[in-house]
């Protein structure tokens, strides 16, 4: 019994997990001279799974919304830093906290933007389907495919989209090929439901109110009409929750999805600037961060007209809300008249 | 179960033919992301049935070590005992019965079997770097980083090859740690 060793061949994409505890810390894909190596680091053991080239049935990547999260999440930070360190007088000190701080999101968002959209791998073999997590990026995956696809070939042909189309034509219409691989097991498609969209529009009309409400913020500075924005804020991200929950499975149009996808962004920018500017309020005026009240208030003492980054910001909030809650009931205006035209009638059979 | 061959790795909705090999992302029917489908032929084959030896016909025929009443087709590489075509496994152009097999696999010595190693040499250096946040348990895991590294020095690593980089980082760490502490206890015992 005696083995040859032959070299491994690197496939591109890698996943690393730098405090992967339960699950691999790192994946990698190597090319054997029969069959591909999966190979799963977990600090002290590694693990490895074979496919060999005559049994892979298929490999099927499909783009995600990952590496976009990511990318608004660390913009965020990077802007959170920045905003931070322009509102805050703290000199050099700050700088060199935050300065370095800020570049080091930017660096981590400029590697993600250049790694490209990131996508979900598997590979299917007749008895089961794996996930490629090392294969994460849409660039890596299709470098990995180029790779794969003609040591596949070499041992089991190759086939055109017409001949693929063909054979699984021809296994669908042909009963006697019931013996070859069994179809995917999937969820059915969930049963759509009609959603006249409420909550929505409730979205819609708090977006309104907002932003009438940092209008008149950038012209009274009120505590109460500060506490007021706050409540209006929590009640907007209640109603964003449920609308969210309700338009899963069902008839809503995609405009309106995105559409509450895009309020949640802004939403989760507006919270992280608001995060920001409370972390500013805190060091400026060395108050206790337990005090809400004495928070609020400074909240409400900051005028927007003495500062113009605040005025600048607080424009453009109440602009966004503005533009957010009337193209939100369009939308949803939309969406109702469609549901409201008639059926169309059902061919009836002649003689 | 619908008669879709394969589904969208990010919302199970199962993708129709017309993906198949398409040079261009098609967005998929349930959740409109972009996704990229190759198929093989793989995919469309029935499979073969599985060997079940041949019986024995005549007297001066072979016959199977596990099945005497089936036809020897093949001796295994690694004991010499016949096989017939259902004991015969071929591995990497190997023929090798299925004790053999397993045993190869038990003790390591078929490497297309293995599935999990363990690396000794990570061990070695994890055992003597991370002691150094809680320093005093240097003085029980630098040796026992020492004796790892020594002992697994020439023990089969992982599958891809890796240099003995951190055997000797880890040597190099616990003898400077064990060294340390041999210098402490001197200059305490000498003032």
């Amino acid at each position: 019994m005696t083995d040859e060793t032959k070299p491994l061949r690197k496939l591109p994409g890698r996943r690393r997990q730098i405090f992967g505890l339960v699950s691999a810390l790192g994946t990698r894909l190597y090319l054997e001279d029969d069959h591909l190596l999966y190979v799963a680091n977990e600090r002290f053991t590694e693990s490895y799974k074979r496919f060999y080239f005559r049994d892979i049935q298929a490999l099927v990547f499909c783009r995600t919304n990952a590496g976009l999260i990511f990318n608004f999440v660390l913009g965020g930070l990077a802007g959170g830093c920045a905003v931070l360190d322009l509102l805050a007088n703290w000199g050099a000190v700050g700088l060199a906290i935050l300065g370095p701080l800020a570049f080091f999101f930017l660096l981590l968002l400029l590697v993600n933007v250049l790694k490209g959209p990131t996508c979900r791998c598997q590979l299917k073999t007749a008895v089961h389907t794996e996930e490629l997590p090392s294969l994460n990026r849409v660039r890596a995956a299709r470098k990995a495919f180029a790779l794969l696809r003609p040591e596949i070939a070499a041992a089991q042909g190759q086939l055109t989209a017409m001949e693929a189309q063909a054979a699984a034509q021809q296994r669908t219409l042909n009963p006697a090929t019931r013996g070859a691989p069994q179809p995917f097991f999937h969820r059915p498609p969930p049963p759509v439901k009609h959603e006249q969209g409420r909550f929505h529009a409730g979205v819609c009309y708090l977006l309104l109110m907002d932003s009438l409400m940092t209008g008149l913020d950038i012209f009274y500075d009120n505590v109460w009409l500060t506490l007021s924005m706050t409540l209006l804020n929590l009640a907007l991200l209640g109603a964003m929750v449920v609308a969210l929950v309700r338009q899963h499975d069902s008839d809503l149009g995609k405009g309106i999805r995105s559409f509450m996808w895009g309020v949640l962004g802004y939403q989760c920018l507006m919270l992280v600037l608001g995060f920001v500017f409370t972390i500013y309020l805190i060091v400026e005026f060395k108050l206790k961060g337990d005090n809400q009240w004495e928070m609020l208030r400074l909240w409400s003492m900051q005028s927007a007209l003495e500062s113009p980054l605040l005025l600048w910001a607080l424009t453009l909030s109440s602009a966004t809300s503005l533009a957010f809650g009337l193209s939100g009931l369009a939308l949803l205006r939309a969406h109702r008249q469609q549901g409201k035209a008639p059926p169309v009638a059902a061919p009836t059979e002649t003689p | 179960m619908s008669n879709d061959l394969l589904a969208c790795p990010k919302c199970k909705t199962g993708l129709s033919a017309e993906f198949f090999n398409t040079p261009d992302l098609t967005p998929c029917p349930g959740c409109r992301a972009p996704a990229y489908v190759e198929v093989f032929p793989a995919l469309f084959q029935t499979p073969a049935p599985a060997p079940s030896g041949a019986a024995i016909l005549t007297g001066s025929e072979s016959s199977c070590f596990y099945h005497p009443q089936k036809k020897a087709v093949v001796p295994c590489e690694s004991c010499g005992r016949f096989l017939c075509a259902l004991c015969d496994v071929e591995m990497k152009g190997q023929h090798l019965c299925p004790a053999c097999l397993s045993a190869g696999k038990k003790k390591g010595k078929l490497k297309h079997l293995q599935d999990q190693r363990v690396l000794y040499d990570s061990i070695a250096v994890a055992m003597a770097a991370y002691p150094l946040l809680l320093w005093p348990f240097t003085l029980v895991m630098a040796p026992m980083a020492l004796y790892i590294a020594i002992r697994h020095w020439n023990a089969p690593s992982s599958l891809i090859p890796r240099s003995k980089v951190r055997f000797l980082v880890a040597i190099i760490l616990a003898s400077l740690e064990l060294l340390a502490w041999a210098a402490g206890i001197i200059a305490i015992m000498t003032r």
